[in-house]
């Protein structure tokens, strides 16, 4: 036996066995097994709120002076369109409660109790190959794996693990995630999902389009609400391009998400279910 | 040995540290270095095969861990090019700054096609080309350049940990 473990290949043999099963039961996001990431995101997680917290600091004193330069000329042109938002608001007003009124009158149930929690990107992914970036909230905060994340713009990801007070969002432009979607003119129903070469431009593709879908640039894209991960009607993004190929049955498109995945900054997670859990405590 | 353990984890948490925030700024072409390989391989210069490849492991869990992904690929990945260099390593001639330099971007080059190989080529991603020219390739680059400040570091904090040690680095 003692021999047997002084054999090196021996060694190797079993780190390599044992290193199989840790990624086999590692790969479901929902694994118990994840407690093991902790150990590196939970000490951490401080340190990169810090450092995160100083470099936005030091950007914002980089692009200060450039800022006051444009500032003023902006802030004309900036006037004049929240004259024109607040006319639209009135209006946006207006029908919210004439849909409320009609929603009650179908007895119109809402498709997900919704509770959002605002987060900070305290570091973008480590590697080059994902997409996933760390958000500064984990399970304390009632995070849970698949929930969706959205900012401002539009459609962000999905939480895809997480960690005690941290957690990762794999984004739609990741070569691994696919969202069903919806073509808000025509309603037609999508794919898209994430490409490896678009999304080194922060782009993603609708797959899947039935000749018989009319899609022309500029057609913005939704979610559909169809699978259960996302809520509907969040918007993603617009198509820029049409590609068709030669003798090839189905055409792909691809969109520019509204999202500016390069300079994101804050995020915010839907805790859907937000009821059910306040059971649970 | 306690001493040892305890500056070498600080090392991997500092490496996470810096991979995960600092590094996130100093991208090019949206390619950033992979400090993880930097750091393992160049321990793994110089040590001995075995120690050489636990560090490799620890690094490339920690590198696992970071991304997000499952565990265990980069850990596996890193730990058998870690035991090959350690097992090259005392027959090289390391005053030569650009042996070190070399061996990080054979290495970071080997890693990548294998963890590329394991997480999407298997999968039937077809963008092989794509991927070696603006991924892999750059990011190889990038880590040979980082050694040449890495590798005197690592260097130096060996011989100060060898001080009280009474181990020897191989040079």
């Amino acid at each position: 036996m003692r021999r047997l473990f002084g054999n090196k290949l021996f060694i190797i043999s079993v780190v390599l066995v044992l290193l199989f099963v840790l990624a086999a039961m590692t790969a479901g996001e929902n694994s118990r097994l994840n407690v093991i990431r902790n150990v590196i995101s939970v000490p951490l997680k401080p340190l990169q709120t810090g450092i995160n917290a100083i470099g936005g600091k030091i950007k914002d004193t980089v692009h200060f002076f450039k800022d006051i330069r444009t500032a003023r000329a902006e802030n004309a042109e900036l006037k004049i369109k929240i004259r024109e938002m607040e006319r639209e608001l009135e209006k946006v007003h207006r029908l919210q409660k004439e849909n409320e009124n009609l929603k009650k009158l179908l007895s119109f149930k809402e498709q997900y109790t919704q509770e959002i929690l605002a987060c900070n990107i305290i570091s973008k992914d480590a590697g080059n190959w994902f997409e996933i970036f760390t958000i500064d909230r984990g399970s304390k905060d009632g995070v849970k794996t698949d929930d969706p994340v959205i900012n401002a713009d539009g459609l962000v990801g999905r939480v895809s693990r997480v960690g005690l007070l941290s957690s990762k969002v794999i984004s739609i432009i990741d070569t691994e995630s696919s969202v069903s979607a919806r073509l808000s003119k025509t309603r037609d129903l999508v794919i898209l999902r994430g490409d490896a070469q678009l999304r080194t431009q922060g782009l993603c593709r609708l797959d899947y389009i039935t000749p018989d879908v009319e899609v022309s640039v500029g057609d913005k894209v939704e979610t559909s609400g169809l699978n259960s991960l996302y809520p509907k009607g969040i918007i993603i993004g617009e198509i820029i391009q049409v590609v068709k190929n030669e003798g090839q049955f189905d055409y792909y498109a691809i969109v520019k998400p509204s999202v500016d995945f390069r300079r994101l900054e804050e995020v915010a997670v839907i805790k859907i279910g937000g009821e059910e859990e306040g059971d649970d405590e | 040995m306690r001493r040892r353990i305890l500056m070498l984890t600080l090392l991997v948490y500092a490496a996470c540290l810096f991979q995960s925030t600092v590094f996130g700024y100093i991208e090019i072409l949206r390619i950033r270095p992979n400090l993880l390989i930097v750091l393992a391989v160049t321990i793994a210069l110089v040590r001995g095969n075995m120690e050489a490849a636990f560090m490799g492991l620890v690094c490339g869990l920690a590198m696992d861990t970071l991304i997000g992904r499952a565990l265990g690929w980069y850990g596996m990945c890193l730990f058998l090019v870690c035991y090959a260099i350690g097992m090259v390593n005392s027959k090289l001639y390391k005053e030569n700054p650009l042996i070190p330099v070399f061996f990080v971007f054979v290495s970071s080059l080997t890693v990548e096609l294998m963890y590329y190989f394991i997480n999407f080529f298997l999968k039937g991603y077809q963008d092989f080309g794509f991927v070696i020219t603006s991924i892999i390739l750059p990011e190889s680059f990038y880590n040979a350049v980082l050694t040449l400040f890495i590798y005197p570091f690592v260097l130096h904090l060996y011989k100060k940990l060898d001080k009280y040690d009474f181990v020897h680095t191989r040079l």
